[in-house]
């Protein structure tokens, strides 16, 4: 009999420790998974909890809303703030909590209700010709408009998530007709119809077909990085917008835990993860992204390109005008 | 003679033209969930006035139009234009390596769009190599100096979607021409006329049926393309779907806009059927197959000249392009998660390519036994799929699956269990289904074409001979198909393993097709670091190709 209490209280133990071993966390990522793999693998490494992820640039939130209460998703990574706000205002999101080492990540960065999180920044640069551009390190995202600069702008599509919100900024901050004025501007001064994505532009301005792109800074440090684009780099000038006013124009990578999270737990313990100052140095290193933690640094290349003043409007703010934005994109034709 | 009526076959026949609807409605049932979901706003009145519709309307939907229909018309040129010669040759001339050139012209299908789009434009952009050296060589300092053509333009993504789907066109035209009747051309000849004018008026007439076919399959294609279009910066229909469905978050407009697409492919369709209606033939095959005819030398190496180019383009360019990428970023290359994917793609894309063969032989023969419009209407509806962007097909997919699964969990809880999570639309079932409904019409495509070249009076001396319908059907349409059968197999295995959007949406976890592994890269214009995944699609594609190229010994 005892032998039997004792089989019945180790096949218990076993099972749940098996259990605990199938401990997992389930990612939508609108990031290549690529991208996050390396910081995942330390997640893993460090709790035993399991990763996995679906990766679609598109659609997730639609996949999301249909699973409804459903849905295997614990946590979904955006690439910018737009998604992140559009996943609380359609209710897909639910309030983490705010422990200590979130504490870390400044009040801009996360949201009042604790429901989505900002992981790292990413700055909307001006990169300019070091041959033919001069000096622009004055420049503000207002002087693409300028006729001095005319036929000499590449940029991508409009449309894309980083230009959608600068666009949105600039309404946040001039009003929707100032901007639309601003916008029709910058159309007119590009040197060709806005295509490929932001490392294509350096190329553009390494070969000499225009002078000054938009891109984010991290591609820089990616570029610098590939044997065959680093002659691009060496191109270009990094310049920070606005530096004599509101200041650089910054996205943000972030998290929300889904609504039916059926691994809430994990999903915070991720969250905490990813804040962290070790994952946030990671984040820094790997992808030469800004972390958003104060405890953590950018990378020494990162910091090498120097200090900069941020545009400091909260991105709740900036968001709330997404569609006008497009609109104004499409009212303009600016990619067409 | 007195025919005993037999009740079997005929409840047979019910159950399978009951069977079919079913189906039918199962495959509509995305469509219908979409068309439910943007008219939902009518009844439940939504906080702000969705005017998604007229915004685009009064901006850029006219540009997008131009942009679309453009695009359609553009690809059919090239598609016909890379198609109908070389399938004329392939079926009537015998020349130097006829047995080699016949499946070479297939190749290019293995080549995702979306790929070779990307290798083209990195090459003949501005800041490309091509035009870079050009430059070095000419000294010109900047765009004004010279002259190159723009590849991202409405033509440049014309030409290449027309490269990346001709083989369609290729295949159901070649099939047709060898079938075609001897005897016709023959009479002409004796009446004096010249070879030329006996292709255009006796055999394109002929082939008109799969020319159709073919031409509706590309016009459908090209109709939903986004990943390709949007690489050649070019806004499309597609562009505004997606704009509004996922930037402007309304699920109305985007579906307003898919009708429309819909709507421009299926009056397309009525009018080219409209056109043929009285036209009925079949070649009554007078015994002999029809001889090949030899080819000078010159004619052979015209041939070959004009294959070669599209077959380099097409095919060889792309293909060497992605070895040097492969090469140069060799270490980021070597990843032993491929051959899981790789093994993945091939069981999903084997699966849907079976069921989408058996329904598109069920609906076809069903059509050929019972002609009439319900069965008609049917094997239209089941062809509809193609025509919607993959992504808006998953979503049209995930809204009645995922209610599905709602319902089953609760009925499972109710009924005291554990819930089972998402059973429908959370597995490859999703995927399949999204395949299936998706390529239906390629393989409805290559069967119509091969019963259109039947003679009905094969049927008739069979029922004369008191065959039973499925005695008819298994004894003589099927060896008589069998070529379109596996040519039906092929497209649609292959299309699946190139499938982009809806993979991406669709997948379950810790599942990746080689398409949505080699995006991940694609996506962020660093297809370098994901050429092997690339390769892997093309020779996963090939494989099936080059099996058949040696199995079935076409003449």
């Amino acid at each position: 009999m005892r032998a039997l209490l004792l089989t019945l209280v180790l096949a218990t133990t076993s099972l749940t420790a098996s259990l605990a071993q199938a401990e997992q966390v389930n990612i939508y990522s609108f990031r290549q998974p690529f991208l996050i793999e390396p910081i995942l693998a330390e997640f893993t490494k460090e709790t035993g909890i399991e990763t996995k992820v679906i990766f679609a640039k598109k659609g997730l939130i639609q996949r999301l809303k249909r699973e409804g209460e459903l849905s295997p998703a614990d946590l979904v990574l955006t690439s910018d703030f737009n998604k992140l706000l559009q996943l609380k205002e359609d209710g897909l999101s639910q309030a983490f909590e705010l422990s200590a080492t979130l504490k870390s990540i400044p009040s801009q960065f996360r949201d009042s209700d604790n429901e989505w999180l900002a992981l790292t920044k990413r700055v909307r640069n001006v990169y300019s010709s070091k041959e033919r551009a001069g000096d622009l390190s004055n420049i503000r995202y207002e002087d693409l408009a300028d006729e001095k600069f005319k036929g000499r702008i590449c940029t991508r599509s409009g449309k894309h998530p980083y230009n959608l919100g600068l666009v949105a900024s600039m309404i946040a901050h001039h009003g929707e007709a100032e901007t639309e004025t601003w916008l029709t501007g910058f159309k007119t001064n590009l040197a060709r119809k806005p295509q490929g994505n932001d490392r294509g532009q350096v190329k553009a301005i390494k070969e000499g077909l225009c002078d000054i792109s938009l891109g984010n800074s991290y591609y820089l440090g990616k570029m610098l990085q590939d044997p065959k684009q680093v002659i691009w780099a060496k191109a270009v000038n990094l310049n920070f917008p606005n530096q004599e006013d509101r200041g650089s124009h910054i996205n943000v990578s972030g998290a929300v835990i889904a609504k039916y999270a059926p691994h809430k737990q994990s999903a915070q313990a991720l969250l905490e993860f990813l804040s962290s100052k070790p994952a946030q140095n990671l984040y820094a290193e790997l992808n030469m992204e800004y972390p958003v933690s104060i405890k953590a640094q950018p990378s020494a290349l990162v910091k090498s390109w120097g200090e900069f003043k941020e545009d400091n409007l909260p991105l709740e703010k900036v968001a709330q005008y997404r569609k006008q934005a497009l609109k104004l994109i499409d009212k303009v034709h600016f990619d067409l | 003679m007195n025919v005993k009526p037999n009740t079997g076959p005929r409840i047979a026949g019910l159950i399978l033209s009951a069977s079919s609807a079913i189906i039918c409605a199962v495959m509509l049932m995305p469509i219908i969930a979409l068309i439910f979901e943007s008219l939902s706003s009518f009844f439940i009145p939504a906080a702000e006035i969705d005017d998604t519709f007229s915004d685009l309307a009064d901006s850029v939907l006219s540009q997008y139009i131009l942009n679309s229909l453009t695009i359609v018309a553009g690809t059919l040129l090239f598609a016909c234009l890379f198609a109908i010669a070389p399938a004329w040759w392939c079926a009537r001339y015998e020349f130097v390596g006829r047995r080699y050139l016949q499946w070479m012209m297939v190749f290019p299908l293995a080549i995702p769009a979306y790929i070779s789009a990307y290798i083209y434009t990195d090459a003949l952009d501005y800041a490309g190599p091509i035009q870079s050296s050009l430059r070095q060589v000419f000294s010109w300092q900047s765009p004004h100096d010279y002259w190159f053509i723009d590849i991202r333009s409405r033509w440049g993504a014309s030409l290449m979607l027309g490269l990346a789907l001709f083989p369609y066109i290729f295949l159901l035209l070649r099939n047709t021409f060898e079938q075609g009747s001897q005897s016709l051309s023959q009479a002409a000849q004796l009446m004096g006329a010249s070879p030329r004018k006996i292709f255009w008026t006796i055999h394109l007439p002929l082939a008109r049926p799969a020319l159709a076919i073919g031409c509706t399959l590309v016009a459908m294609e090209s109709l939903a393309d986004y990943g390709t279009v949007q690489l050649f910066a070019i806004s499309t229909l597609t562009t505004a779907i997606y704009d509004s469905w996922l930037v402007y978050g309304s699920l109305a407009s985007a579906a307003k806009i898919s009708c429309l697409t819909l709507l421009f492919v299926i009056s397309l369709v009525a009018l080219e059927k409209n056109s043929r209606k009285k036209q009925q033939h079949f070649d009554s095959r007078g015994g002999k197959p029809n001889d090949k005819i030899k080819t000078s030398n010159a004619k052979t190496s015209f041939i070959w000249l004009f294959c070669g180019l599209v077959f380099c383009l097409g095919f060889l360019i792309p293909l060497i392009t992605l070895i040097g990428y492969c090469a140069d970023y060799w270490l980021e290359n070597i990843n032993g998660d491929i051959l899981r994917h790789s093994q993945s793609t091939f069981v999903l894309a084997t699966t849907a390519a079976f069921i989408a063969t058996l329904l598109a032989i069920l609906f076809n023969s069903q059509q050929r036994f019972m002609p009439g419009p319900k069965n008609q209407t049917k094997l239209s509806l089941s062809s509809l799929g193609y025509a919607i962007p993959g992504t808006v097909l998953a979503i049209g997919i995930l809204i009645p699956l995922g209610q599905l699964d709602i319902w089953i969990n609760h009925f499972i809880q109710w009924l005291g269990f554990e819930k089972v999570g998402l059973i429908f639309s959370g597995t490859s079932f999703a995927l399949i289904l999204a395949f299936v409904i998706r390529f239906s019409a390629i393989s409805n495509g290559s069967i119509q074409a091969a019963y259109k070249q039947m003679p009905t009076n094969l049927d008739a001396a069979s029922t004369t001979l008191k065959a039973s319908k499925f005695k008819t059907f298994s004894k003589i349409h099927l060896p008589i198909m069998r070529p379109a059968l596996i040519t039906a197999f092929l497209l649609v295995f292959i299309e699946c393993v190139k499938e982009l959007p809806a993979s991406l949406l669709l997948r379950p976890f810790d599942f990746e097709t080689l398409a949505t592994y080699v995006y991940q890269f694609a996506s962020d214009e660093q297809l370098e670091h994901a050429a092997s995944g690339a390769l892997l699609i093309i020779i996963v594609s090939l494989l099936p190709i080059l099996l058949l190229s040696r199995t079935q010994r076409m003449r």
